[in-house]
This record gives structure tokens, C-alpha cells and sequence, in this order.
């Protein structure tokens, strides 16, 4: 794929896109916990970074991982922006995640998931959501965050106890079928 | 990427229920061919707001130092101001005329050749004893 996209041609560019857009931004939705025009802005920012940089990309890592970590980063510069903001303007706009009404599902549940993964740290959220929603490796999330294998096990623990504390009745639901 | 394995996640039966109910609900909708478009247009506008900036800066970059060496290159040498013509009468005549002008008026070569000529004519018939 890196290979392909060397040359960094249009089509090459339009393929890499298409081949991501989705998952890019439904990671950035399970990150920033359900606000979808905040994800489809970062997703956005992340390809931008990626186009920008494809040509410096020496294939050390797979290009995927290498993807996920801009995004990740886009994520974390959007969430440090936010925090400015509602520091210093009392954003109260983005201050909970918003209920997309695009969103599929029940949006009381997603709601309410949305705010048990608000509640998480960042890391913990970031670690949970590579591998559990993802289904990254331990060790695939450890490259995209650029963290050791043990802190982001850690931090993945600490994600499941708190959700399963938060989300008890989901728990409780899935016990009685 | 490859899927995790429970084994690796190690997972109740419980905790592989909650993962699915919240994957299944927490998900935002699936891009319709318009939001599609809406996205690759928008991305596409931010690729060109940022590329119209390169694209002229380096050639602009370019052109003024071009310009600055052409300008730098077309300025003739300065002279260096020789002694020679530091101490030359005429430099001194340029600077303080009436310092020189009983020099000059003494030299015969001072005068033009026809009133050169008319002053030797005048000197020869000068009838001294």
C-alpha cells in the first residue's frame, strides 16, 4: 500500500481515503464520545495530515498504524482545543457529548454510553476503544499511542471496570440471556 | 489490523455482551453517498486552501533573491580612490582652486594652443634689451 501511494497521486490519495473515511471516523466518534461533526472534522484534519506527510512515510511501521496515530493525535489536539475553549469561553455547546440524531441505535442508550465513556480518563477511553471497539492488538495500540504494552493493558482494565460499573445493567442484561 | 482475540482481551462472557451492546449502539450512522461527497469535497477544499500558499511562496521566494543577486550584480565596482590621483592638481583645483590657480596660470601648457600661439607671437615681438 505504501508502495502504491508513494508516488502520491490523486487516485492513489482518493483510494486511501475511501479505503478509511468510515472507520476513521467512526474512531474519532468512539473517542470524542459521540459528537459526530467534531469526529467528521478530525477525520477530516487527519487525512490532511496524511496527504501532507504520505511522502515521508519510510513503511516502518504499517500504514495503517500509521494512519490510526495521526488520527489519535488529531484526536488529542482536538480534545486540548475544546478544553481552551471551554475554559476560556464557557463553550457549553461541546461541554457533553451531543446525541446525534444521524446516529443509529437507541439514542438513550447511546447517550447514556456516550457519557459512561466520557467519564473515562482520555488513555483509558483511547485504549478501550483501539481494542475492544476496533479490535486492534494490544500491541497494535501500544504503536498507535506510542505507549508501552503494559500501561495501555492497564489503562484497558481500568476502562472495563469502570464501564462495567457505569453500564451495569448491560452487564446484567447479557448475564440473564 | 488484525481482530484481538478474547484470549487476548480476556474477557468474561459478561464483558463480551457489554463490548457488543456498546459497539452495536455507539456508532455514528453510515456516510449516504451525499455525506460521501460532502466529506471528499471538504477535505479537497482544505488540501487547496493550504496548497495556494506553497505554490506561490517558493517561486516568490525565488524571485526576490533572483532579483536581489541581478540588483546586487549590476552595481558597478566602486573605485577605490588612488594616491595618485588624490595628489593630482587638478583633484586639488576641484578642491581648493585658488590653491593651484598660480601653478596652472604659470604653465604654458595651461592655455589652449591658439592663445598658446598668439601668446609666443606676443613674447617674440616683446622688444627687451
Amino acid at each position: 500500500m505504501a508502495d502504491v501511494l508513494r508516488p502520491m497521486e490523486a487516485e492513489a490519495f482518493a483510494a486511501f481515503v475511501e479505503a478509511r473515511r468510515e472507520r476513521a471516523v467512526r474512531v474519532a466518534y468512539r473517542m470524542l464520545a459521540g459528537d459526530e461533526a467534531a469526529a467528521e472534522d478530525v477525520a477530516q484534519n487527519a487525512f490532511l495530515r496524511a496527504y501532507r506527510a504520505l511522502a515521508g512515510f519510510r513503511g516502518e511501521s504499517s500504514i495503517d498504524t500509521w494512519f490510526y496515530r495521526i488520527l489519535v493525535r488529531e484526536v488529542q489536539r482536538h480534545r486540548r482545543w475544546q478544553a481552551v475553549r471551554q475554559l476560556f469561553g464557557g463553550d457549553a455547546e461541546h461541554a457533553q457529548p451531543q446525541a446525534d440524531a444521524r446516529a443509529i441505535g437507541d439514542p438513550g442508550l447511546r447517550r447514556r454510553i456516550g457519557l459512561a465513556l466520557a467519564r473515562l480518563t482520555p488513555a483509558q477511553r483511547e485504549a478501550f476503544v483501539l481494542i475492544h471497539l476496533e479490535e486492534l492488538t494490544v500491541a497494535e495500540t501500544a504503536a498507535v499511542l506510542g505507549k508501552a504494552i503494559g500501561t495501555v493493558k492497564s489503562h484497558l482494565h481500568r476502562a472495563l471496570e469502570s464501564l462495567r460499573h457505569e453500564l451495569a445493567d448491560l452487564c446484567q442484561e447479557g448475564r440473564e440471556r | 489490523m488484525k481482530r484481538t482475540g478474547d484470549s487476548e482481551r480476556d474477557l468474561t462472557p459478561e464483558d463480551r455482551q457489554l463490548i457488543e451492546r456498546i459497539d452495536a449502539a455507539f456508532r455514528p450512522a453510515a456516510m449516504s453517498a451525499a455525506r460521501r461527497v460532502a466529506f471528499r469535497a471538504a477535505l479537497d477544499e482544505r488540501i487547496e486552501r493550504r496548497n495556494p500558499a506553497r505554490r506561490w511562496l517558493a517561486p516568490a521566494l525565488a524571485t526576490t533573491a533572483a532579483a536581489a543577486a541581478a540588483l546586487w550584480f549590476s552595481q558597478p565596482e566602486p573605485a577605490a580612490p588612488s594616491l595618485a590621483a588624490a595628489e593630482s592638481s587638478e583633484l586639488y583645483a576641484f578642491i581648493d582652486p585658488d590653491a593651484v590657480s598660480g601653478e596652472l596660470s604659470e604653465s604654458p601648457s595651461y592655455l589652449p594652443d591658439d592663445y598658446l600661439a598668439l601668446a609666443l607671437l606676443i613674447e617674440s615681438d616683446d622688444p627687451t634689451p
